[in-house]
């Protein structure tokens, strides 16, 4: 949901925006917020230009596949769980790339995988703040089931986030993320994606 | 493949990279010391984690999901040979094994092969706790139920779903070997935790799994499973002196491995035994 278009707006509705939790602490000048209007560190701003700033990169529905197999479990959206899809593969710009592929969205014995696709491009870590996903609902009202970050550490993965790329593609890990955050336990289950 | 590692701090986060000398690249926050400075060994290791987890150990997972889970023939590979076998309920060699365990140890679970994902295997004594008599193994491929948990004092958070029950062929005990999430193991027992991890080579997707038996006694051997790239695996256990698991002048091997796992003895503080699991069918 971007920033309101007119009328009173706030530094917490833009942090928000950001992928923030409301009320929490921020800057106008933190990198994720002033990213929302494509400022750099320092640089002069007025509020008009906030008007409206939407920091979505990209939302999707998703059909969730889930396999609970011998040593492997699987939940979420990838290439080895047939009944499983996404609304909209396809993510205009992040990592430094137009026109990217999502080719996972998915946990793999308690990690979650992001990778993306595009051939012979050279991804950078940038370009979004944060993963929102709801789990058993294919739309974003309400709060999210679990949010990652795109780096450091978060409340929905006890372990590490990492990011790795090779020509043509790129992918964000975060271990020790439970099922009912990533996503869920039911085949075909409804979820929603959000990225900021 | 020549990997350069640097340490970064991006947006007041500290991270590890390594890149590889064909261009790939892995950041992952790095891991620190008491003190807040890089731990270089423990980040280096993180990072080539990461780097394999997208090459061999991915192929290692999908090979895993490819297989006809009804039947399975996995086996275990340990000191240089194979040493077990287990196979999916349903198959024949399974079935013989669940008509042994319904003569003998019929009042353990309610059924043996209501799951068709479920593995028995017969083997020899090998290894603690295991190494006195013959004895049959079970995996259930379901979370353990109440009654299993407490015949056993199992008290865990969380669990995976699976279970393993050891049957001694000689006396009848039983032995129950609970899996558990990386999480949960952390939870449980960070010092063997840490242990463990400061040991183990590069390596992704980590699990654990601790023995119990019918007096809730927790046997002092830790089972830690991981996928890993199998050079990798030869390197650390040559530099280690650990006994690789498999004879390694048998390429049929390799392509069927799916994890591996060791075993850590947490009165020793040391790992005792590195196994390899291969997965066919029947």
């Amino acid at each position: 949901m971007a920033v309101p278009s007119s009328g009173q707006i706030s530094l917490n509705d833009f942090h928000v925006e950001a992928g923030g939790t409301s009320g929490s602490a921020c800057t106008l000048n933190d990198t994720d917020i002033r990213g929302l209007i494509s400022k750099g560190s320092g640089a002069a701003m007025n509020f008009g230009e906030w008007y409206g700033a939407s920091g979505l990169v990209h939302s999707t529905t998703m059909v969730a596949g889930y396999s609970a197999g011998q040593y492997v479990t699987i939940s979420g959206y990838g290439t080895s769980v047939a009944g499983d899809s996404l609304g909209d593969d396809s993510i205009d710009s992040i990592c430094g790339q137009s026109g990217v592929t999502i080719t996972s969205l998915q946990n793999v014995n308690n990690n979650f995988t992001f990778a993306l696709s595009k051939s012979g491009a050279t991804f950078s870590n940038s370009g979004w703040t944060t993963m929102k996903v709801w789990v058993g609902q294919n739309n974003n009202s309400g709060t999210p089931t679990a949010t990652f970050p795109r780096t450091g550490t978060g409340s929905y993965h006890a372990g590490n986030t990492s990011f790795s790329s090779s020509s043509g593609s790129c992918l964000y890990l975060w271990t020790d993320v439970a099922y009912a955050s990533a996503f869920g336990t039911t085949h075909q289950g409804n979820c929603f994606v959000e990225i900021v | 493949m020549t990997f350069t590692y640097s340490h970064i701090t991006r947006d007041s986060i500290l991270l590890t990279t390594l890149t590889d000398s064909d261009g790939s690249l892995v950041e992952v926050g790095s891991k620190l010391n008491a003190d807040n400075s890089v731990n270089e060994t423990l980040s280096k290791k993180l990072a080539e984690g990461v780097y394999y987890s997208t090459r061999t150990v991915q192929t290692q997972i999908e090979r895993t999901l490819s297989v006809d889970a009804t039947q399975v023939k996995d086996t275990t590979y340990l000191n240089g040979s194979a040493t077990r076998t287990d196979y999916a309920v349903g198959t024949a060699p399974g079935q013989a094994i669940v008509a042994t365990l319904n003569d003998d140890f019929s009042g353990e679970v309610t059924s043996f092969d209501n799951n068709t994902m479920n593995l028995v295997g017969e083997y020899t004594a090998q290894r603690p706790p295991y190494n006195i008599n013959n004895s049959i193994s079970f995996y259930n491929f379901d979370v353990p139920t109440d009654t299993i948990k407490n015949s056993f004092g199992a008290t865990y958070q969380e669990y995976k779903k699976w279970y393993g029950l050891k049957f001694d062929t000689v006396t009848n005990d039983v032995l129950a070997k609970f899996v558990i999430p990386e999480s949960e193991m952390k939870r449980v027992d960070v010092d063997t935790y840490n242990e463990i991890n400061a040991l183990l080579p590069p390596h992704s997707y980590q699990f654990y799994a601790r023995i119990h038996d019918k007096s809730s006694n927790i046997n002092e051997n830790v089972d830690v499973y991981f996928q890993a790239d199998p050079s990798v695996m030869k390197s650390w256990c040559t530099t280690n002196s650990y006994t690789f698991p498999y004879d390694t002048t048998d390429n049929t091997i390799e392509p069927k491995l799916f994890i591996w796992g060791c075993v850590y003895n947490t009165t020793s503080e040391t790992i005792t035994h590195v196994k390899a699991y291969a997965r066919t069918t029947v």
